[in-house]
C-alpha cells in the first residue's frame, strides 16, 4: 500500500519537476547579465545543411537567426535553440555539453571546435559559419562519418598489454613520475577536431592514422605498465602510418582540450629512430 | 589563432575548383560558386579530394573503409628503410647541411672545391627527401599505382644527373658559392671571364 | 552490342549482382521479398543522373554498409516499404 503512494508521490514529484523546467527553461536559459535587457540581438548562424533522403541535392548554407539574449553562451546552446525553436530537421551529435564526450567536434567559424566548449562571439554584426569536420563523409547536416576513425583507433590496441601479472592478483603499481608521463595524453576524448584538421590527414586518411590516433598510440607507448613496446612500435613502422606527419602543427592549435599530438608524434618518431 | 586552418581549406577549395569546375558550375542554387565549391570541398563523397590531372587513377572501395566496421584497420607491412631509416636519413642530411651552409656564408664562397661539392651534394639530397616525401604523399601507390614507383624512379634519375652536374660543375666552373655570392653582390666579372674564355 | 561500363557503373552493377547472392542465401519462402527489395531500393534512384558522381558514389558506399548488414544471417526476411 505505502509503495503505491510513495510512487504516485514520486510521479508527482518528477511531474513537478519536468514542469518547473519546462516553465522556467524558455526564460531563464540565457546570459545572466543580459536578463531582462529589451531590444533582441540576433546573430546570424549560417549551417550547413545535407540530407541523405535527397541525396541529389547539393549541400548548402541555411542560414538562422537567434537572439542572442535568448540564448546560451555557446555555440551549442545556439544549435539546440535552433533544433527546439525553428527547424528540429536540423541534425548533430552532441551529448554531455561540457566537453567531455567529444560528440559535438564540428568546424565553427573556420576552426575545429567543440560546439560545447565555443563561445559565440557576441559581435552580433558577423555571421557564424558552422561546418561539419573537414574532408569526412557525411551521414546527414553536422554528422560525419567517423567509421574510418573509429576502425583505426582499434588498430593501434588501445588497451593494456601485459605478459606478466602481479602474483597477489591486485593492480599494477606505477611510481608516481611513470604516471606523469601520461598526463596530456590521457585526456584525449577522440572528438577527431585534429585529425580532420590535419592536411596530410586530408589527403591520405586511408592509411595514415592522424594525430589523435597517433597521440594514443604514444599514450600506450609511454606507459610503464605496457610491455607490448615492440609490437606497438613495428606497426608504426612504414611510410604511410606515422611519417605521413609533417609538424603541420594545425593539430595541436585546435586541440580543443589543449593538448599537443603533435609532440607525442614527435616523441614516437624519435622513439623509433634511436630504438 | 584560426587563421591557419581557414587559410589551408581555402587552397585546397581553390585546387578543387580548377579539377571540378565543370561539374561544379553545372550546379548554380542560391549560393554563390564560392561558397558552393566551399562545401563540396568539405562534403566529400569522392575517393579523393586532390586529383592529379591525366595521371589515371586506381578503383577505390567506397568510403575508403575496407572489411567490416567492426575490423581494425590494417596498416601496411613493416617497412623501415620508408620509415624510421628514412626519417633518421632525413634529419642526418637537414642537420649536415646547416654547418656546410654557414661555413660557405661566413667565408663567402672561398672554400675549396670539395667542401663547395659537399654543400651542394647536400641541399640536393635534401630537397631530394622532402620531394620524396612530397610524392607519398601527393601521388601514393593507394591512388595511383604504378605511377607512383615511376615518380620516384624519375627524382632518382634526376638526381643522379643533378650529381653529375654539381661534379662537372665543381670541375669545370666556379663552383656554387661563388656563383650565388656573384648573383647577390653584381660583381660577375669572373663569371664573364670564364664565358669569354668559352 | 554491349556497351563498356565505365568504373562507377560497374560498381553499382557488382553492387545489385552482390546483393542477389545474398538473396540467395537466405531460406527459400523469403528469397523473393529480398530480391524484391534490392529491385525497388535500386529503383528508387534510377533517375539519378548518370555524371552526379558524388550522389552515386555516396549511395554506393550506404548501399554497401546496408547489404553488410542485411547479409548477416540473423536476418531472415524482409519487406520494402509499399510506394
Amino acid at each position: 500500500m505505502w509503495t503505491k503512494q510513495a510512487l504516485s508521490a514520486c510521479k508527482l514529484a518528477y511531474k513537478s519537476v519536468n514542469y518547473n523546467t519546462i516553465v522556467t527553461g524558455a526564460s531563464t536559459r540565457g546570459l545572466a547579465t543580459a536578463a531582462g535587457s529589451a531590444s533582441p540581438r540576433f546573430k546570424t548562424f549560417k549551417i550547413y545543411r545535407w540530407n541523405p533522403d535527397t541525396p541529389s541535392e547539393k549541400p548548402f548554407l541555411q542560414e538562422f537567426k537567434v537572439d542572442l539574449n535568448e540564448c546560451g553562451p555557446m555555440v551549442l546552446d545556439a544549435l539546440l535553440k535552433i533544433k527546439n525553436e525553428q527547424d528540429p530537421t536540423l541534425t548533430f551529435r552532441r551529448s554531455c555539453r561540457e566537453g567531455i564526450c567529444g560528440s559535438c567536434a564540428m568546424n565553427i567559424g573556420g576552426r575545429n571546435t567543440l560546439a560545447c566548449l565555443c563561445k559565440i562571439d557576441q559581435n552580433e554584426s558577423k555571421q557564424l559559419k558552422i561546418y561539419p569536420l573537414p574532408h569526412m563523409y557525411i551521414v546527414k547536416d553536422l554528422v560525419p562519418d567517423l567509421t574510418n576513425f573509429y576502425k583505426q583507433y582499434k588498430s593501434i590496441k588501445p588497451y593494456l598489454h601485459r605478459d606478466k601479472f602481479p602474483e597477489d592478483g591486485k593492480e599494477i603499481l606505477q611510481s608516481i613520475e611513470d604516471r606523469k608521463k601520461l598526463d596530456g595524453l590521457y585526456e584525449c576524448i577522440l572528438c577527431a577536431c585534429c585529425s580532420t584538421s590535419c592536411p596530410s590527414y586530408w589527403w591520405n586518411n586511408e592509411e595514415y592514422l592522424g594525430p589523435a590516433v597517433l597521440m594514443q598510440a604514444y599514450r600506450w607507448l609511454a606507459d610503464s605498465r605496457d610491455t607490448a613496446n615492440d609490437m606497438r612500435k613495428t606497426m608504426l613502422n612504414n611510410s604511410m602510418s606515422l611519417y605521413r606527419c609533417h609538424t603541420i602543427m594545425n593539430c595541436t592549435r585546435t586541440c580543443p582540450k589543449g593538448l599537443n599530438p603533435g609532440k607525442a608524434i614527435a616523441h614516437i618518431k624519435s622513439s623509433l629512430a634511436f630504438n | 589563432m584560426s587563421y591557419l586552418l581557414p587559410r589551408t581549406l581555402c587552397k585546397q577549395s581553390v585546387a578543387r575548383s580548377a579539377l571540378s569546375s565543370t561539374l561544379l558550375k553545372t550546379h548554380t542554387p542560391l549560393l554563390s560558386t564560392s561558397s558552393l565549391i566551399k562545401i563540396s570541398s568539405f562534403h566529400t563523397t569522392s575517393p579523393a579530394n586532390f586529383k592529379i590531372p591525366l595521371l589515371p587513377m586506381q578503383p577505390q572501395v567506397p568510403g575508403g573503409v575496407i572489411g567490416d566496421v567492426n575490423e581494425a584497420f590494417i596498416p601496411q607491412p613493416v617497412n623501415k628503410s620508408t620509415g624510421s631509416h628514412h626519417w633518421f636519413f632525413e634529419r642526418a642530411v637537414e642537420i649536415s647541411v646547416l654547418p656546410l651552409v654557414t661555413a660557405s656564408l661566413v667565408t663567402g664562397g672561398e672554400l675549396g672545391a670539395v667542401t663547395d661539392g659537399l654543400m651542394a651534394a647536400a641541399v640536393l639530397v635534401h630537397c631530394g627527401l622532402e620531394l620524396e616525401s612530397s610524392i607519398e604523399d601527393y601521388i601514393p601507390r593507394r591512388l595511383y599505382g604504378n605511377w607512383h614507383n615511376y615518380c620516384i624512379w624519375m627524382l632518382y634519375a634526376g638526381s643522379l644527373v643533378s650529381f653529375y652536374g654539381i661534379y662537372q660543375f665543381e670541375k669545370n666552373d666556379v663552383g656554387f658559392s661563388k656563383t650565388i655570392k656573384a648573383l647577390f653582390t653584381n660583381n660577375d666579372s669572373e663569371l664573364i671571364k670564364k664565358d669569354a674564355k668559352e | 552490342m554491349v556497351r563498356k561500363l565505365c568504373g562507377l557503373q560497374r560498381d553499382v552493377v557488382h553492387l545489385y549482382r552482390s546483393c542477389i547472392r545474398v538473396a540467395h542465401t537466405k531460406p527459400v519462402q523469403s528469397r523473393p521479398h529480398f530480391i524484391e527489395f534490392a529491385r525497388s531500393e535500386f529503383s528508387k534512384n534510377r533517375d539519378v543522373p548518370r555524371k552526379d558522381f558524388n550522389t552515386i558514389e555516396y549511395l554506393l558506399r550506404t548501399g554497401k554498409r546496408r547489404l553488410e548488414t542485411y547479409s548477416s544471417s540473423e536476418v531472415k526476411n524482409i519487406f520494402g516499404r509499399k510506394l
